[in-house]
This record gives structure tokens, C-alpha cells and sequence, in this order.
């Protein structure tokens, strides 16, 4: 097994420096690693009702909406040209506003 | 419907891990302690600390059994659960190491059939190479999986949504 028992040795040399560091440390105290395995359980469901996966979470979906919704309303409005509400002249199609006569051509509106 | 569906696997999950890793090899190394078997007589496994090995299958198995909780309960191909897999993987390698062979590769057995004493020794050095070995391979490929999910992030979400 040339390539196996290599990165056996590497294995078992990061193992033991980690498992001596911790039983230098953390030794005959379970008390930190039940606080961590309640912690990743309570984090797990936390998470999982915030996004569960199968549609957009609960929590931030409705200020996505919001948004969303917001984007829509600017949209709509950025559609809306001003210029198109100016009276524009008959004949050559001059915006002359509440003028009576084309400043252009001189028609009469 | 998702979220509670995602909680009941990842709690089955997480009981298969807790009598597998913490229940059974505690009730092992108990019982092994002082095996007698009245026919052969008595047969002792010698180790350096019963309790030291006891302390660390608890402490990883408790560690193993909050990430599977975590990555069984993340929907299929997330991030999250590429994640915690990796990380259970890992903690995975401590565990085995500290239970399976204790930091030292040599186990003896000492035994006395009708008052004759003897002993057995397993060499099991490059078992263990070997077993870590593959190990490694186990974590290159979670590796793999969550640059895999990370990369093709939109187009799982877009399929898990459609199903």
C-alpha cells in the first residue's frame, strides 16, 4: 500500500498532536462537550425552520417579499415618462406644455 | 411540512449515532474489563486507562451526535450539511482513534487456561495506517461534495424548489 500507509502516517500524526492538546486541555470535563452537542442540536433546528430547503425561509422570505414588491412599485414608475404627459404640437410633434401655438412651427394647437 | 420531516430524520440519525458510538462501546468497555470465561479461565485485556478511553468515546460520540443531528437534518446537497459531514468525519478520526486503539497500536491480552499463564499481542500498526488511509480519502471526498455544492449552489436550489 504505497500511497495508503503514507497518509496513514500523516493521519495518525495530526490524531494524536490533536488528541494529546485536547487531553492536555480539556480532560475529564464533559461538561464543554455536552454545552456543544446541545448547542449544535438546538443550532440544527433553529436553522432548519428558518430554511428547511424546500421553499424560501419563513423569517426572511417576507422581507424578501417586501422587497421584491418595492422593486415592482420603482419599476413602474421608472416606466411612467414624464415627457409622454407634456401636450406635444399636432403637426410636428414639438412639447409646447399649455401653449396655445407651436413655438417650432407655428401651428395652432 | 419540510422542517419537520428534516427534524425526524436528523433525531433518528442522531439516535443510531448515540447507541453506536456512546451507548454500546461504553457497555463494552465495561464489560470487557473483567471477562471470565469459566472454561478457559480467566481472560484480562490489559490496557493503560479504561477510564481515559471510556471519557473520550463519550466526549467524541457526544460531538458525532450533535453533527449528525446538524448534517441529517440540512436538506440534501446543502452547504450546511457538506459542512457539518466534513466536520463529523473528522471528529469521526478522533473518535476512532482514542476508542479503536487508544493511541497505542499494540494490545495485549494476558490469559491463564488451568493455571497456565500466557499472553497474546496484536500488532495492529498498519491496520491502523491503512484504516486512516482510507479515512483520508473519505475526507477528500467530502471535501469534493461541499466545493461541489457550493459551485452548483443555484442550480440545486432551483431543483430542490421545483420538487
Amino acid at each position: 500500500m504505497p500511497i495508503i500507509m503514507p497518509v496513514g502516517t500523516f493521519m495518525v500524526n495530526w490524531i494524536t498532536a490533536t488528541i494529546t492538546f485536547l487531553q492536555q486541555n480539556i480532560s475529564h470535563n464533559l461538561t464543554i462537550f455536552i454545552v456543544i452537542c446541545i448547542m449544535l442540536v438546538v443550532s440544527g433546528i433553529i436553522v432548519n425552520i428558518i430554511w428547511p430547503g424546500d421553499r424560501p425561509g419563513t423569517i426572511f422570505s417576507k422581507g424578501i417579499e417586501k422587497i421584491e414588491e418595492l422593486e415592482g412599485k420603482v419599476d413602474i414608475s421608472e416606466k411612467k415618462d414624464i415627457m409622454d404627459e407634456v401636450r406635444r404640437c399636432k403637426d410636428c410633434g414639438n412639447p409646447i406644455g399649455d401653449a396655445e401655438v407651436c413655438s417650432l412651427c407655428g401651428a395652432r394647437n | 411540512m419540510g422542517a419537520t420531516k428534516n427534524m425526524i430524520r436528523g433525531t433518528i440519525y442522531t439516535s443510531v449515532y448515540v447507541v453506536t458510538t456512546i451507548i454500546l462501546p461504553f457497555l463494552f468497555f465495561n464489560w470487557v474489563r473483567n471477562l471470565e470465561i469459566p472454561s478457559l479461565g480467566e481472560i484480562t485485556l490489559t490496557q493503560e486507562s479504561y477510564e481515559n478511553i471510556i471519557f473520550w468515546i463519550v466526549a467524541f460520540g457526544l460531538i458525532i451526535s450533535g453533527c449528525a443531528f446538524f448534517s441529517y437534518s440540512s436538506p440534501k446537497q446543502s452547504i450546511r450539511r457538506a459542512v457539518f459531514a466534513l466536520i463529523q468525519v473528522i471528529v469521526n478520526c478522533l473518535y476512532l482513534w482514542s476508542y479503536k486503539f487508544s493511541g497505542a497500536t499494540e494490545i495485549l491480552f494476558t490469559f491463564n487456561i488451568s493455571g497456565y499463564p500466557g499472553f497474546l499481542s496484536l500488532n495492529l500498526q498498519t491496520m491502523v495506517l491503512v484504516y486512516m488511509g482510507v479515512y483520508f480519502l473519505t475526507i477528500v471526498l467530502k471535501i469534493y461534495d461541499l466545493v461541489d455544492f457550493s459551485i452548483n449552489r443555484k442550480k440545486i436550489r432551483e431543483n430542490r424548489m421545483k420538487a
